[in-house]
């Protein structure tokens, strides 16, 4: 498929061509122009090709062409004939440069063009860089021009307070300052973040309706993880599970017991070469004296063992170095919001605010905005409802752990009735045994699920579940109650208790209840399962 | 209400879905082999032909075709090289390859060209930073990355490129809204966002993108009208209907945009007098706008009658579940 973007392709699938009604005779008179101009086409594709053919690339060949791509530069093989052309012949380059100024002031987009200009100058052992510049600030030529990363940052800067709706300034600025950022220490980029954050937020103030400042803040706001650092690990008999804040391959993971490398064979859930979260198997289980450490990329976790488990977590929220500036523009944003309540930016920047500054203490007021958010920006409902759900979880995680002792992982939590939508991608929740969702509208989501790996016991029950192609394979599941759902289809759930070894399964309040061979087709597979119907 | 700068009204009334039209606007393009319009889109022939080929398949019309003449003409446009031209003594260039493909598979007849050949021609593309080249000139782009992985898995072959290459390469194309650009450092498009993910599903590598960043940014692409732009502050078009819902379909999270909406916006671009879809309401139809107006209805699920569309290929799901193959998804979980 030609993936054509964006550009004018060429004069009739085009774009913004406005279809007008005609008179019988603008019609006749139309007809006969495109007569005209079909031939003219015929003929100069008929001279070319045959000039091509029989490799005579003289002035002829050259003004055909030219005439013809400035009619329509998508001719691609035009350009290549011209390429042709130009290594056959000592053509005169300013005469090539000039074509593809003129064609690209009429055709800014086409892709073939520009790739023409690039060829050209690719082969000019002269050129004049400040034109380009003029004409375009392509990363290319920068290279070429020797300007420094400052001196360019400086021109984007200039670029971008001339005008601050302007997406590609915005762009271009993150290219620099991401560049900037690998080469600076933490307290450097801070500082730099913080500078970034005022200009940004002048812009939003200047003008609020328009999107592209603010899709730079949120990138500002995000945290910039340039480390791999373990967030959680667990082992128990044989299986270890380990959780970073980065995607890190088996190959910087070790597992050491007493100091030397044990033996792990490492698995990610869909069999990728990196992952946030691993599932190990120990060749040997582990004894209660041994000294278990992980090293990721250098870095040293120890383990603590208890009851037979041994566990790292890392329970610290994160440093916020600026939080005074960041609570100066959320209390910005809530003036913005006074004066113009339906800017759906503001809100979402003081949910991004809040989040930053204190999760925890902020929990409710976040929720509330996002509930504004689902009325206001109706267009994108589900999705703030996606992000709802998956803000709860995390609080509802948090608030765990202040129950946890200090040597304990929570393997037990309580999710149900919380209008959860998603269940995004939490992986904590891979190191939960016993999970209740019920109550939620989850029925859309169960491919997410896989992520419950360690999950014994679950329920989704009213869920409005309708059905469970999608359900994936849960290797320790146990218990699952599908309790009030709007289950119907036999088969499915026969084919679920193919792939788990269930023990007890809660089915009560499902249409599937009435079906007459549900106990007996059941019984045949699972002979020894627990099973509840109405 | 603040003023709609970047986006248009929708007339009105909203016409119901034309397919009866669209089918014939599209069979009759081409019978005239002298007409004008088709004519002058010679340069785009083989793109062209897959647009209406596949618009007629899912409308279930593909059996009205002209199949013997279609396959002649591929086999035609196979040059020495090995690669596909978009038609008769233009030159070979690896997106025609993948549209003359794509037809092939549409219409199981593989065996009309050199297989092998086309391999070739494909393998030859990738550079040695991953990326691949559209033709010998050597122009690089996120397009033609797409089109080669996408030609290669059609023919079973990726084996023969440096795939992890390829992907190193398309991760280079990142940028700080989550998208992807045409080429390192080139901005976010709608378009170049298709072609990335696209690859990273069929190479079984999607793990690798921030699929909540990049969806809330491809969400964000829906304008008041229910129309889709490819970047932010742009019109909406219909095209981008494919290039965003394809994306976010594949990424799980398709049911971040307002469905009823935007099937409203696309209706509303219908040209209801001779068929055919175009960019925006009132413009001029074409084949392509045609094509991914009815892919963006066949994705969105309506009860309409058209074949399902696979989101990674762009081609009907009965013709990728019969080469077996399995692009990866994330609403699915295996
Ligand atoms: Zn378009």
């Amino acid at each position: 498929m030609v993936i054509k973007v964006d550009i004018q392709h060429n004069f009739n699938f085009s774009h913004g061509r406005v279809k007008v009604r005609t008179t019988a005779e603008q019609e006749a008179l139309k007809k006969k122009e495109r007569a005209e101009k079909l031939s003219r086409y015929r003929i100069g594709m008929s001279i070319v090709f045959k000039k091509r053919k029989d490799k005579i690339y003289d002035d002829e060949l050259m003004t055909v062409t030219e005439r013809m791509v400035l009619q329509n530069p998508d001719i691609y093989t035009l350009w290549n004939i011209r390429r042709e052309a130009f290594i056959n012949n000592d053509w005169d380059e300013k005469l090539l440069e000039e074509l593809t100024e003129n064609c690209l002031k009429q055709n800014p987009k086409s892709y073939w063009v520009w790739y023409q200009r690039i060829w050209i100058t690719n082969h000019l052992a002269e050129c004049n860089w400040k034109k380009e510049l003029m004409l375009c600030t392509k990363e290319f030529v920068v290279q070429k021009a020797g300007i420094s990363p400052d001196e360019e940052f400086e021109f984007a800067t200039s670029k971008i307070l001339n005008n601050f709706s302007n997406y590609s300034s915005w762009h271009y600025r993150s290219l620099l300052l991401s560049k900037m950022f690998h080469k600076s220490d933490q307290n450097d980029i801070d500082e730099k973040k913080k500078q970034e954050l005022e200009l940004v937020m002048n812009a939003t103030f200047t003008d609020p309706n328009d999107s592209s400042a603010w899709f730079y803040q949120r990138w500002l706001l995000n945290t910039h993880e340039f480390l791999a650092t373990l967030s959680q690990a667990l082992i128990k008999s044989d299986n270890v599970i380990l959780f970073a804040n980065k995607n890190i391959s088996t190959e910087s993971i070790y597992l050491k017991v007493n100091n030397k490398n044990e033996n792990v064979q490492w698995k990610s859930l869909q069999q990728t070469k990196i992952s946030k979260l691993w599932f190990g198997k120990l060749k040997k289980q582990l004894n209660e004296t041994n000294n278990v450490q992980i090293e990721i990329e250098g870095t040293f976790y120890p383990l603590v063992c208890i009851n037979q488990k041994w566990i790292y977590k890392k329970r610290k929220y994160k440093f916020c170095s600026n939080k005074d500036q960041l609570l100066e523009q959320l209390s910005s944003y809530k003036q913005l919001i006074e004066m113009e309540p339906n800017n759906k930016w503001a809100y979402l920047t003081s949910i991004l605010l809040m989040r930053k500054i204190d999760f925890i203490k902020f929990y409710e007021n976040i929720l509330t905005n996002l509930n504004v958010l689902v009325n206001i920006d109706s267009l994108r409902s589900n999705y703030y409802k996606d992000l709802r759900s998956k803000y709860i979880i995390e609080y509802k995680i948090y608030e765990l752990w202040n129950t946890e002792e200090d040597q304990e992982i929570k393997t037990e939590i309580d999710l149900s009735g919380l209008n959860l939508t998603t269940l995004s991608n939490n992986e904590h929740l891979s190191f939960f045994e016993q999970i209740n969702l019920g109550a939620n509208y989850l029925a859309d989501s169960l491919h997410q699920l896989f992520i419950l790996q360690s999950c014994t016991k679950l329920s989704l029950s009213s869920n409005q579940v309708k059905n469970l192609k999608k359900f994936p394979t849960l290797q320790n599941l146990e218990v699952l109650l599908l309790r009030n759902n709007k289950l119907n289809n036999l088969g499915e759930i026969l084919q679920l208790l193919t792939r788990h070894k269930l023990k007890l399964l809660d089915l009560r309040e499902n249409p599937i209840c009435n079906t007459k061979e549900l106990q007996t087709d059941i019984a045949q597979i699972s002979p020894d399962l627990q099973l509840y119907i109405e | 209400m603040p003023v709609l700068k970047h986006d248009i009204e929708l007339p009105a009334s909203v016409p119901e879905l034309l397919l009866e039209k669209h089918a014939n606007f599209l069979l009759s393009y081409g019978t005239d082999k002298d007409e004008y319009m088709y004519c002058m889109t010679e340069h785009m022939r083989m793109s062209g032909m897959y647009w209406g080929l596949t618009a007629l398949d899912l409308m279930g019309k593909l059996e009205q075709t002209n199949r013997n003449e279609v396959l002649e003409f591929i086999a035609q446009c196979q040059t020495e090289s090995g690669g596909i031209a978009a038609s008769l003594q233009h030159d070979p260039h690896i997106l025609y390859t993948l549209s003359a493909v794509q037809i092939l598979c549409i219409y199981n007849a593989l065996d009309t060209i050199d297989i092998e050949k086309v391999v070739k021609y494909v393998k030859e593309r990738q550079q040695p930073d991953g990326s691949f080249t559209g033709d010998i000139w050597g122009e690089v782009d996120m397009r033609f990355s797409f089109c080669a992985v996408a030609t290669l898995s059609l023919l079973n072959r990726l084996d023969v490129i440096d795939v992890d290459k390829a992907v190193e390469f398309v991760m280079k194309c990142m940028n700080f809204d989550g998208g992807f650009g045409s080429k390192p450092g080139a901005e976010s498009h709608a378009g170049m966002i298709y072609c990335s993910i696209g690859l990273l599903s069929i190479t079984g590598n999607l793990h690798l993108v921030d699929a909540d960043q990049l969806s809330w940014w491809l969400c964000e692409r829906q304008l008041p009208s229910g129309g889709l732009n490819g970047r932010p502050e742009k019109l909406p078009d219909v095209c981008y209907s494919w290039w965003v819902l394809s994306a976010l379909t594949i990424l799980g999270r398709l049911h971040w945009v307002n469905k009823e909406q935007l099937v409203k916006f696309v209706l509303a671009c219908q040209d209801t007098e001779s068929g055919g879809f175009s960019d925006r309401p009132g413009d001029i139809a074409d084949p392509f706008h045609t094509l991914f107006g009815l892919t963006a209805l066949s994705l969105l699920n309506t009860d309409y009658p058209l074949k399902k569309i696979n989101p990674t290929y762009c081609m009907p799901e009965y013709v990728i579940q019969r080469l077996h193959l399995k692009p990866a998804r994330l609403d699915q979980s295996n």
